[in-house]
């Protein structure tokens, strides 16, 4: 990861699924953080809030799907590449997958994003004040979209356990976009 | 619809009186920001019929670029809201909001095919009037017909957006905006018969930083109100005790200095031996009483007046301390603890620099302030907090709460909750 990208921080959110009948609210939630605290130093909490070195994690939400599964979601912020791969890599460890909705805000050159999207992507649109495309990064099939009159691209992403070690790292995405965004070479 | 439709498709609305902050999930921890304010073009301008420009009204980034005439500016140039509140019947007041509004939707409009619609949350002041939901809704109605920009939308109080960001349920909400200021109890929901408002915020601090400027020799500058901002930020310290901090500041002014070198010009503001007033510009907003003060309202200064809104009455020069104890004496005997022990400030009026380390004994942070203020009422066992990025904790409560809310709860007219399907 090259200096430049290490000022890059992220914000989003993450969804996951578990089975209705194994869950037990805080402990799930617990055993997540003490994964996490593994991996990343943790600093301090505040309310509902975690900091740590790297990150911030907050808002953990419950939604019973049906019987059987309830989908659970977190929001991430001030994040850096390596927390995201933690983070991603504790959750996944857990629950088998998720999905991560992912917002970098960056002075990144959107022209020539948008010009390497419309070439290599599955899909490309465009209106007056963004783009989005579904292309595939780094082996993982991702939804994006791009305001460049707010410095700010969003990418959506499915990571699973059973996927090879470099498609379950949002840092591979999060430097790749940076460097067909010309900040990362 | 599933929670990844969610995830992506939550739009968040804050409609501040001088600010309308908005925009989806996807862009991160900033909304986008325009001034909450309309211009409707001279039609019969020979510029407008040569370039073929249609649009009855221009919103947002594009509104400098239209404007004519200064002395037509009081008739074309509308800021629709006053302290929070839109005129039920003021036809050009409610057309700007609904094109501020699509102008919002329009701008984070996604290009993929599946985009149904957005889960828009909107945000209005807590002492807003029934009508103002109702006309709201109707304007988002119009726009769903129109452009299918909305699936469905819910509208909920500004503090009530707060206390939902910072997840919690019962506490006191101070939203200090540009305007004006809302104190607001919150148990499950905003206590309404406790709300207090205050006819003071940003705008007010952006006054005394003009008089400060043009007593130091800036009163050409002191007019444009980028410039007083950029002072206020650079320059403005909130005392820990005013008269204290004065008399330090004037005994030894160097150790108060401070330079602000305004960008892209050669224009540079110092102090000199006035160091001191610094801690006017912070006083001020907290509280407008101390005689110091007085000369400047004698000197042409408008003085925070009281003003009726419809059924309340916003106070002008009510201090913050004060506020809320009388906000939180309204409430049941029993809750009140409760509330004293979480205070949540928010609101761009109270963004404020940290002050550096060599000023500490004089300078504070604005929670720490307001926890002074409460002492002298003797309110003691406070906890006070202000919220990351204070400008925009009410559109961020606005998308937590997007994604939170159930599908199936359907918006309620006497609970004024839930969601409003436009499909």
């Amino acid at each position: 990861m090259s200096k430049r990208s290490l000022g890059i921080v992220a914000s989003g959110q993450i969804l996951f699924e578990v089975r209705s009948s194994s869950i037990e609210v805080d402990s799930l939630f617990d055993q997540l953080l003490n994964s996490i605290k593994s991996l990343v130093k943790f600093r301090i909490q505040k309310s509902d809030s975690y900091s740590f070195y790297g990150g911030k994690i907050s808002h953990l939400q419950f939604f019973n799907i049906d019987r059987e599964k309830t989908c659970v979601s977190l929001r991430f912020s001030r994040a850096k590449s390596k927390f995201l791969d933690n983070l991603i890599k504790a959750i996944i460890n857990k629950v088998g997958k998720c999905r991560m909705n992912c917002t970098l805000k960056a002075k990144i050159d959107f022209k020539n994003l948008k010009s390497y999207l419309k070439e290599n992507a599955k899909w490309f649109g465009e209106l007056e004040n963004s783009f989005s495309s579904k292309i595939n990064i780094k082996s993982n099939e991702i939804d994006l979209v791009a305001y460049p009159g707010m410095n700010t691209v969003s990418f959506d992403c499915e990571f699973r356990r059973s996927s090879s070690p470099r498609r379950r790292a949002p840092s591979q995405i999060v430097n790749e976009l940076l460097k067909i965004g010309g900040l990362n070479s | 619809m599933s929670l990844e439709y969610r995830q992506k498709y939550v739009f968040g609305a804050d409609y501040g009186t001088s600010y309308f902050k908005f925009g989806s999930i996807t862009c991160g921890e900033e909304p986008k920001m325009i001034e909450n304010r309309g211009y409707f073009p001279n039609k019969e301008s020979i510029i407008q019929r040569a370039f073929g420009i249609t649009k009855e009204i221009i919103v947002g980034d594009e509104v400098p670029l239209y404007l004519q005439a200064s002395e037509d500016l009081s008739s074309r140039l509308i800021y629709p809201m006053r302290n929070g509140v839109v005129e039920k019947n003021d036809e050009k007041a409610w057309k700007i909001v609904k094109e501020i509004s699509r102008y919002g939707l329009d701008y984070f409009k996604p290009a993929e095919p599946e985009f149904k619609g957005f889960y828009l949350v909107a945000s209005l002041s807590s002492i807003a009037p029934r009508y103002m939901y109702e006309k709201l809704f109707q304007i988002y109605d119009e726009i769903s017909d129109e452009s299918g920009l909305i699936k469905v939308a819910t509208i909920i109080p500004q503090p009530l957006a707060v206390a939902i960001a910072h997840k919690t349920t019962t506490c006191v909400v101070i939203e200090s905006g540009h305007g004006n200021t809302q104190v607001c109890p919150i148990s499950r929901y905003p206590i309404r018969n406790a709300i207090v408002a205050i006819n003071r915020g940003g705008g007010d601090a952006n006054a005394i930083t003009a008089e400060i400027l043009k007593d130091s020799g800036y009163s050409d500058l002191a007019h444009e109100e980028a410039f007083v901002i950029k002072a206020k930020e650079s320059l403005g310290l909130i005392p820990k005790e005013l008269e204290r901090a004065i008399e330090a500041a004037k005994k030894n002014p160097k150790k108060f200095k401070a330079r602000v070198k305004i960008p892209g010009t050669r224009i540079t503001i110092e102090l000199e031996e006035n160091t001191w007033v610094r801690f006017l510009i912070g006083e001020y907003v907290f509280d407008p009483n101390h005689e110091v003060f007085q000369s400047y309202f004698v000197r042409g200064m408008p003085r925070p007046k009281d003003v009726r809104v419809g059924d309340m009455v916003f106070r002008g020069m009510l201090d913050f301390g004060g506020s809320i104890v009388e906000a939180v004496e309204r409430c049941p005997i029993e809750l009140q603890p409760h509330l004293y022990r979480e205070i949540l400030l928010s609101g761009g009026n109270f963004c404020w620099k940290v002050p550096p380390e060599s000023l500490s004994d004089f300078a504070i942070d604005p929670s720490t302030k307001m926890k002074l203020l409460l002492k002298k009422k003797g309110i003691t066992n406070v906890k006070v907090n202000t919220t990351s990025m204070p400008q925009y904790s009410v559109w961020r409560g606005c998308v937590i709460y997007g994604f939170a809310v159930p599908d199936d709860y359907a918006w309620n007219w006497e609970r004024m909750e839930g969601w409003l399907s436009f499909e």
